[in-house]
């Protein structure tokens, strides 16, 4: 039989071993704690850079490419005369060929695939310089300008010269409708002007400048990515404006939505970015006029 | 310091709530004493087993049993020894007195009393290791559940179900059950090891104790 003796000095035995398991137990801790400040050290974090996919630093639309760096002020001031004819020259450079091209159906075919690839068409330029934003604006106005002029005269092609990029895409659609005889697409309406059909010029399939200027403006505030959604077939958006004499948009009616939510959350935003728009050309100046857009991933078609 | 290591173990038990740092305290406490239960009892075992058999050697070159229980006081730790040590008292109380009756039956009896009081010796605490081993991880899962339960109360609250919102909490409610897993595993493994030697021992024990009985009076 055990002695109390014995019993004493085996309960003093586990007491010992119950201070060595505790001190083991905080040695683990330590070193589980010392060990991860080791590997943090040993690894230091990874910085966590937020991109958002949505509103990418590139030019808004479809292409998504990086941003055209605005030219320095002393560059644009410096050779403002200089740069002027270089846009003239862009600006007319296309103007023949498509002259040439539209009465030919077949080539007339082809021009409504090409606006997707833009870069094509400007690597052949013989000046490589950057076009700054500004001169970009200029090219654009002077190609407004001259597209009024044309079409005063009936002659609703010329339109087509516009060298700006971002109207490339409305001119390939103008040039598809002159070549359909001007009967219009089929949701561009077979009214005249701007009053029957919102989509489209009209049944005449007259230029209208001034819906091609807002249909700029708005491709300018549109950010979207097509590499966002999976298809791009199908997606588009048919959008009416309700354009006030003072350019104040009156109503915006959604005639059709995409399945995309992605594309019609970029045209509302795109919409409210641009708005108000520039006043009507005073001969339009009256109640007011309806125009539409049609927005889809390859861009925007008046 | 831990800022970084999001997912070091100070920073979760930092953010624990109240019932999931008891439970934590709990299990490290189990923890500690099955640790100190199985090296207290893996020495003892050891030590019982190997003077068992340099005893059961000279029990087999000695016949004297009054030669035997000198040697057996160099083995006070060993089983064997020890109840042999009992029945030779016994014997040596006994056999003053010729008159006694039923002496191997009262040797015999008293031989038993020793195997049983060294079996209770050798499988104190032992028991405490399956007890930890059984419920540990279920203290640790309450703990967890607790833990879960307070971290979606969190979000709620957060009005987000994002995954920063949710992961955290749930990670500092499964270090309860990790600890509990951490406290649990050993004391299994040193449960079964400290069982397996013990019955070994007591086996011994019951093997010999007829011939320690026997060896009294073939002497």
């Amino acid at each position: 039989m055990q002695s109390r003796d014995e019993l004493k000095q085996e309960e003093r035995r586990f007491y010992v071993w119950i201070g060595i398991a505790a001190a083991a137990h905080v040695a683990v801790v330590v070193a589980v704690v010392v060990f991860q400040l080791l590997y943090v050290r040993m690894h230091p974090p990874l910085k966590i850079v937020n991109v958002s996919l949505v509103q990418m630093p590139g030019l808004p639309g479809p292409a998504g490419g990086p941003k055209i760096p605005e030219a320095p002020p002393a560059d644009v001031e410096g050779e403002p005369e200089q740069s002027e004819p270089v846009a003239v020259k862009k600006v007319s450079e296309p103007a023949p060929k498509a002259e040439k091209k539209v009465p030919e159906p077949a080539v007339a075919k082809k021009i409504p695939e090409k606006p997707p690839a833009k870069a094509p068409v400007k690597a052949p330029e013989p000046a490589p310089k950057k076009p700054s934003a500004v001169d970009e604006r200029k090219n654009l106005q002077a190609a407004l300008e001259k597209l009024k002029s044309k079409s005063s005269a009936e002659k609703p092609e010329t339109g087509k010269s516009s060298a700006a990029s971002n109207l490339s895409s409305t001119l390939a659609n103008l040039q598809k409708k002159v070549a359909s005889g001007g009967s219009g697409s089929a949701y561009s309406g077979s009214g005249s002007g701007a009053g029957g059909g919102r989509y489209g010029s009209g049944g005449g399939g007259a230029f209208d400048p001034y819906a091609a200027k807002i249909a700029g403006i708005i491709q300018n505030n549109w950010s979207f990515s097509s590499q966002m959604v999976r298809s791009a077939a199908g997606l588009e958006v048919y959008v009416s404006l309700l354009i006030l004499p003072d350019g104040s948009v009156s109503e915006i009616r959604y005639d059709r939505k995409s399945s995309s939510e992605y594309l019609n959350n970029s045209v509302r935003v795109a919409l409210a970015k641009s708005t108000p728009f520039p006043a009507l050309p005073r001969d339009r100046a009256t109640k007011g006029i309806w125009i539409g857009f049609v927005f889809t991933p390859e861009g925007i078609k008046p | 310091m831990f800022e970084h290591a999001g997912g070091g173990i100070v920073t979760l038990i930092a953010g624990a709530g109240p019932v999931v740092l008891l439970v934590l305290l709990v299990l490290v406490v189990f923890s500690i004493i099955s640790w100190a239960i199985i090296a207290w009892k893996f020495g003892f075992v050891r030590k019982s087993i190997r003077e068992s058999q340099d005893f059961l050697e000279s029990f087999f070159d000695l016949q004297n049993a009054d030669k035997l229980f000198a040697v057996s006081e160099n083995y006070r730790n060993g089983s064997l020894p020890r109840v042999f040590r009992a029945g030779y008292i016994e014997f040596s109380g006994i056999r003053d007195r010729a008159a006694a009756s039923n002496i191997k039956e009262r040797i015999r009896l008293s031989v038993k009393r020793e195997v049983n009081a060294e079996s209770k010796r050798l499988t104190r605490m032992v028991p405490f290791l399956a007890t930890v081993g059984n419920t540990a991880p279920f203290i640790g899962l309450f703990g967890t559940v607790w833990g879960i339960m307070s971290a979606f109360q969190n979000i709620g609250l957060m009005k987000s179900a994002s995954l920063a919102a949710v992961a955290p909490g749930i990670s500092e409610a499964l270090v309860a059950t990790a600890t509990g897993l951490v406290a649990a595993i050993p004391a299994v493994m040193g449960y079964n090891y400290l069982t397996h030697q013990i019955g070994q021992i007591e086996r011994d024990m019951e093997d010999f104790a007829p011939d320690f009985v026997d060896s009294f009076f073939n002497q």
